[in-house]
């Protein structure tokens, strides 16, 4: 696959990972789960900005700062990945987060190794 | 001469008179006709263009308000905390952008002026935005300023980019006395290219995940709803601190609510500027159209206001 196309799979699967974060977020129920979530949030809008700075349709951009930030981001999201189970108790819900974050860490993966 | 044939040449006359008016009409198309259209036209470019830049401010203290929310909401708050109160819209990127609302405002209100009266001299402020414009038009800042905003693409971005010098020059030339529909015409392209960029970049529903800026503001307000759900679950039940803290939570969801609208009326209003500008070609043989449409971007532009009415000053 181009590494447009990788790019731009990227932003979309990051994208979707934030809303089902957002629901992920409201579904439950302790200021300790909640704080994790956020956390989460935080550091998906940060891969978002930074594919936003660079701009999908540049071949030549240069991706440093943005791996910079998915090694961050990697790093917190497999984190929360082996919680969501336990602090989301709405089945439906923990189940489309933690397939939004095994998509997300997977084309992630493929990224950073540009 | 009978009666039969007086009537004749009468009805002839008549004919011939009428024939000579409508021509008459066509070949000296006189600004004059179109003084009062164009004075309308700029007043709601005027306003409008006011409005734009409120939805910048708007924008701007949404996502100021989210960022010290939630750094108040951190402990211990992160070490690199003074650069993350940053704005959403740099003062670069809001120059470029207010460059490119003056260049429509100065633009409409050159036109009043020119079929008003005889132009005055180019002030020089209308000079500096000219250059600033045909500087725009002809480097990258354009493109670098709007690649966050997915509606917009490159070939747009390029034809707006003409659009603008178009503008710039026209500031500075300003030479449209004679022949002014064909010169309104030839200015059409450029006003709907940088009224309809601007639109974009405001965006569609926050739903529509065009990273356009009612996206941005909702997403904001989401953030400043999550600190604030965060308080009230740790709020004491039934305590006057937990009522305080869901009313401060309702009035976030109110203006979250009445933001949007406000964005979506300041984008409607700015994708009737193109259409309001066509109409005003027409507007001595269909007037009707150029009210009705002017009529639609003031209301817009009102709409917005009564809600950016009430933000902070800046």
């Amino acid at each position: 696959m181009a590494r447009t196309d990788q790019l731009r799979e990227l932003s979309t699967t990051f994208g979707d990972l934030y809303d089902q974060l957002k629901d992920a977020y409201w579904a439950a129920s302790t200021v300790e789960a909640k704080d994790e979530i956020s956390g989460a949030l935080d550091v998906t809008r940060d891969v978002i900005d930074a594919l936003n700075q660079i701009g999908l349709d540049d071949d030549n951009a240069d991706l440093n700062s943005l791996k910079g930030t998915l090694g961050t981001a990697t790093k917190d999201l497999a984190d929360l990945q082996g919680k969501v189970d336990r602090i989301v108790h709405n089945v439906a819900i923990a189940t489309t987060t933690i397939d939004g974050l095994n998509r997300a860490l997977t084309i992630a993966g493929k990224v950073m190794a540009f | 001469m009978t009666t039969k044939s007086s009537i004749r040449r009468l009805f002839h006359a008549a004919q011939l008179c009428g024939t000579i008016t409508i021509a008459l009409g066509l070949v000296s198309c006189d600004p004059l006709q179109y003084t009062s259209a164009i004075s309308d036209f700029a007043t709601a470019c005027t306003n409008v263009t006011q409005q734009t830049k409120n939805a910048y401010h708007l924008v701007n203290e949404t996502v100021m308000q989210q960022k010290i929310d939630e750094l108040a909401d951190k402990d211990p708050p992160p070490v690199d905390w003074p650069k993350r109160l940053t704005p959403q819209i740099s003062d670069e990127n809001l120059k470029i952008r207010q460059d490119l609302l003056d260049g429509l405002q100065g633009y409409a209100t050159a036109l009043a002026n020119l079929t008003g009266k005889t132009p005055t001299a180019l002030d020089d402020e209308t000079t500096k935005l000219a250059a600033s414009l045909s500087d725009l038009a002809d480097n990258k800042r354009l493109q670098h300023s709007f690649r966050e905003t997915k509606l917009v693409t490159k070939e747009e971005l390029n034809i707006a980019a003409t659009g603008v010098d178009f503008i710039g020059k026209f500031l500075i030339n300003r030479t449209i006395t004679k022949n002014l529909p064909a010169n309104l015409a030839k200015a059409a392209p450029s006003v709907n290219k940088i009224s309809t960029l601007l639109a974009d970049e405001i965006g569609g529903a926050p739903g529509d995940k065009d990273g356009g800026f009612r996206e941005v503001v909702a997403d904001a307000f989401d953030k400043q709803l999550m600190v604030q759900d965060r308080i009230i679950t740790e709020d004491p039940i039934r305590s006057a601190k937990r009522r305080d803290d869901l009313a401060v939570y309702g009035t976030i969801l109110k203006n979250k609510r009445t933001a949007d609208t406000a964005l979506a009326n300041t984008r409607e209003a700015l994708m009737k500027i193109g259409p309001a500008h066509d109409a005003l070609l027409k507007a001595s043989t269909a007037p009707a159209t150029f009210t009705s449409i002017i009529a639609q971007v003031q209301a817009r532009a009102r709409d917005a206001q009564d809600f950016y009415g009430k933000l902070p000053t800046k």
